[in-house]
């Protein structure tokens, strides 16, 4: 291995890893309030309403397919139906469509694991459902949500690397370019990785800080 | 109430009941399980929704849902068998948060009231710990404390002291007790017979969703009128 080449595969990276930070961090921020808004709502519907079934079929479909499938269906489909949107923007809407998914089971799991009596009590004392929900649920439901809601982030972010098969030239397409070049595949590939460690690590780091403070004030029932 | 049905399936819960209590009468309902007590209880305000029937309390209708029945369940206070309070706020605001959010009460006036209620359930010092951090005994009055805070005319016990343990049981008991005496309505489903013939104004027998025996505590023990109740009490009663 050669340290200073991989030096410089290393600064040569940063700018696709800058479109990979952009790509990942505009799919979060949309992906989880879509996600996890539909997951809460899919958790207090019937299971036999027609909204119940549509969300539960997206959620199949997102579950059930690889994300290479997802990507390539949001770049050839699309514009099928006449739809045409800039090629950061199909990166980003594959990714939403997908992480959304699977944002959607993990809220609803998290309502569902608080106790039905818990709704009950809360009911019993003349609250109504919207009420209850924001009051006593999603706050005992956020504290289980937030380690399963960090692992599908991850997840989101190295599903990013995929986005290169759209020629995206995010941190992934720039590697195997540079790999292309000289065939040194070993020292590319270790930097690429330390890049994506780098930045969901800074990520996680950010989000327990988050998460420290939020149980540290009492969660969202009692801020006054 | 009048003719209180309900079923899960082909198995009638509760089979036309009918019921009346008095303002301030303490009502104990018992019976075996699966007789249809709790869903005798949980039909007044309609956490279980009668397939048919009608429950008035002083003179107003219980609607099937809407702003009527959320008016209607901030006067009745309902205890459960799991106590079901609310783990992620501590004991205090479990009491504050109904009047504070549901009758706009501040926060000072609410949480004096709080810590009149728990000195009443005589948990004033643990008003700042987390429900967690309890005894199921000091929860369960802290769930006591919780529904009086709404001001209820009625309060509705579901087997308060089946998940406690024998030592902690008096301690609720005596909570309910004091509570009877001070003029409270309340029904009481339990097994505690000590608790029924001490409290009760009332006993009433259930049986495979229907009540077939009513009496006051001294009749409905040492006369039994129905040859299920006589059953039921010999072996309640027998070691």
């Amino acid at each position: 291995m050669d340290p200073v080449f991989m030096f410089d595969v290393l600064v040569r990276l940063i700018p696709p890893l800058g479109l990979t930070i952009a790509l990942s961090l505009t799919a979060l921020l949309i992906a989880t309030p879509i996600g996890l808004g539909l997951g809460t709502l899919r958790a207090t519907l019937r299971d036999q309403s027609l909204a119940a079934r549509i969300l539960d079929l997206y959620v199949f479909v997102v579950r059930g397919t690889p994300i290479l499938i997802q990507i390539f269906a949001v770049y050839f489909l699309l514009p099928m139906t006449g739809l045409k949107l800039p090629l950061f923007w199909m990166g980003v809407l594959a990714l939403v469509f997908n992480s959304a998914g699977y944002q959607i089971e993990i809220a609803r799991a998290g309502v569902n694991s608080v106790s039905r009596g818990q709704w009950e009590a809360a009911a019993a004392i003349g609250f109504n459902r919207s009420q209850s929900l924001l009051t006593f649920i999603l706050p005992q439901a956020a504290r289980r949500m937030a380690g399963p809601v960090m692992n599908e982030l991850s997840q989101l972010i190295k599903a990013s690397s995929v986005l290169s098969v759209i020629t995206l030239y995010e941190l992934h397409k720039a590697s195997e370019a540079i790999i292309s070049a000289n065939f040194r595949f070993v020292e590319v590939l270790i930097v690429e990785g330390f890049w994506y460690f780098v930045f969901v690590y800074t990520l996680v780091m950010i989000a327990r800080r988050i998460e420290k403070r939020f149980s540290a004030s009492g969660g969202l029932a009692e801020q006054r | 109430m009048r003719g209180i049905t309900k079923s899960y399936g082909a198995f009638k819960a509760l089979d036309a009941v009918d019921l009346d209590l008095r303002r301030g009468e303490k009502l104990v309902v018992c019976g075996p399980s699966g007789s249809g007590k709790s869903t005798l209880i949980r039909c007044i305000n309609r956490l279980e929704e009668p397939e048919s029937g009608l429950v008035t309390i002083e003179g107003q209708k219980v609607g099937a849902g809407g702003a009527e029945l959320i008016a209607l369940r901030r006067r009745v206070g309902m205890v459960f068998q799991q106590f079901n309070l609310f783990p992620h706020l501590p004991v205090i605001d479990n009491i504050t948060i109904g009047p504070r959010r549901l009758k706009g009460m501040g926060r000072a006036e609410a949480a004096d009231r709080a810590i009149a209620l728990l000195e009443r359930v005589k948990l004033a010092d643990q008003a700042h710990k987390l429900p967690s951090q309890l005894s199921g005994g000091q929860q369960q009055r802290v769930a006591i404390a919780r529904a009086l805070a709404m001001e209820p005319v009625l309060m509705l016990f579901d087997e308060p002291t089946s998940a406690l343990d024998p030592e902690m049981i008096k301690e609720v008991l005596d909570v309910m007790l004091e509570l009877g005496q001070q003029g409270m309505s309340m029904i009481v489903v339990t097994h505690e017979m000590g608790f029924a013939r001490r409290a009760a104004d009332r006993i009433v027998f259930m049986d495979k969703g229907r009540i077939v025996a009513g009496a006051p505590p001294r009749e409905f023990f040492d006369n039994p009128s129905h040859p299920r109740l006589r059953q039921f009490l010999d072996n309640i009663l027998g070691h």
